[in-house]
């Protein structure tokens, strides 16, 4: 029914997406925020926090459900596919899968963008990115060495 | 808030039927010099800037500090500059431990795997320590 699509023209589509929801959407208070894996749910909990407490809410921390929403998105895509199954948990590595998401979150506010967004921030031609995508790179060839032993 | 919802779908529709993964197009051309998954990363990079340059000639009011390299933004603080390249580093290192970037994980748990959908839970729990506890102490060792 539907073509699966080739990675390049995906990664067109996101960039296209993302520079017109900047442009039309309104998401310009930080540059190239149109999708964050880590900004957006930390806005979402600034929100809920400042709602819990009844701070003043600033104008930019918006409820932005976009990491729900590709979830949402990838369930429809495996429905119409047809290949939706379910993965079942590996018991051995529930607390290590567990303590890998908990660190990654960490380590990404540490540098406050996720990977799509490093890309994404390196397209709007911010350079201090550069020493991200090292670090990435780096990252990668490190545990792929480790993993090899 | 809907919106983004919308546009999370469409990104996570997109996201399934291609498997993009900036870490699987790093890893693969490392490892296998594979260079399928590697041209999504160019893509990214060819799609933004294509539309972050002909949508701000449109729109000039949306791109205000558009081409960020002409500005002086540039190389601020060394302090955020170590942040970014310790962050980055963890995020690969972690991302090829639990075979896929951030992104990926979220599209794999839409598709039925319970073992990302844990991964999910320390990742969103994880976000929420951070503020609550972690920041203030990240960001007075972090501030010269």
């Amino acid at each position: 029914m539907f073509m699966k699509i080739k990675p390049f023209y995906a990664g067109i589509l996101f960039g296209l997406i993302f520079a017109f929801s900047q442009a039309f959407l309104g998401y310009v208070w930080k540059d190239a925020y149109a999708y964050c894996t880590i900004g957006h749910p930390r806005d979402l909990i600034f929100w809920l926090t400042s709602i819990l407490t009844s701070s003043k809410i600033s104008q930019y921390t918006l409820p932005l459900l976009s990491t729900f929403g590709v979830i949402l998105g990838s369930f429809i895509a495996s429905k119409v596919y047809r290949e939706f199954h379910i993965v079942k948990i590996e018991k051995s590595n529930l607390f290590t899968t567990f303590a890998l998401g908990f660190a990654a979150a960490v380590f990404g506010l540490f540098a406050t963008f996720c990977p799509i967004r490093l890309f994404v921030l390196l397209s709007f031609g911010d350079l201090e990115v550069l020493f991200g995508i090292i670090g990435y790179t780096l990252g990668i060839f490190l545990a792929i060495k480790l993993m090899r032993r | 808030m809907i919106t983004s919802l919308a546009i999370g779908a469409i990104i996570g529709f997109i996201g399934y039927s291609s498997r993009f993964c900036t870490m699987a197009g790093i890893r693969n051309l490392i490892l296998l010099r594979h260079k399928e998954m590697f041209m999504g990363i160019i893509g990214i990079l060819a799609g933004g800037f294509i539309g972050f340059s002909t949508l701000s000639l449109i729109n000039p009011v949306a791109f205000q500090n558009f081409p960020i390299l002409l500005k002086i933004k540039l190389f601020t603080k060394l302090s955020k500059l170590l942040l970014i390249v310790i962050g980055s580093l963890g995020l690969g290192i972690i991302s090829t431990y639990v075979d896929g970037c951030p992104f990926r994980m979220h599209v794999k748990a839409g598709s039925g795997d319970l073992n990302s959908i844990i991964y999910l839970t320390g990742f969103y729990i994880g976000i929420v320590y951070f503020i609550l506890f972690l920041q203030d102490i990240v960001m007075s060792i972090f501030s010269f």
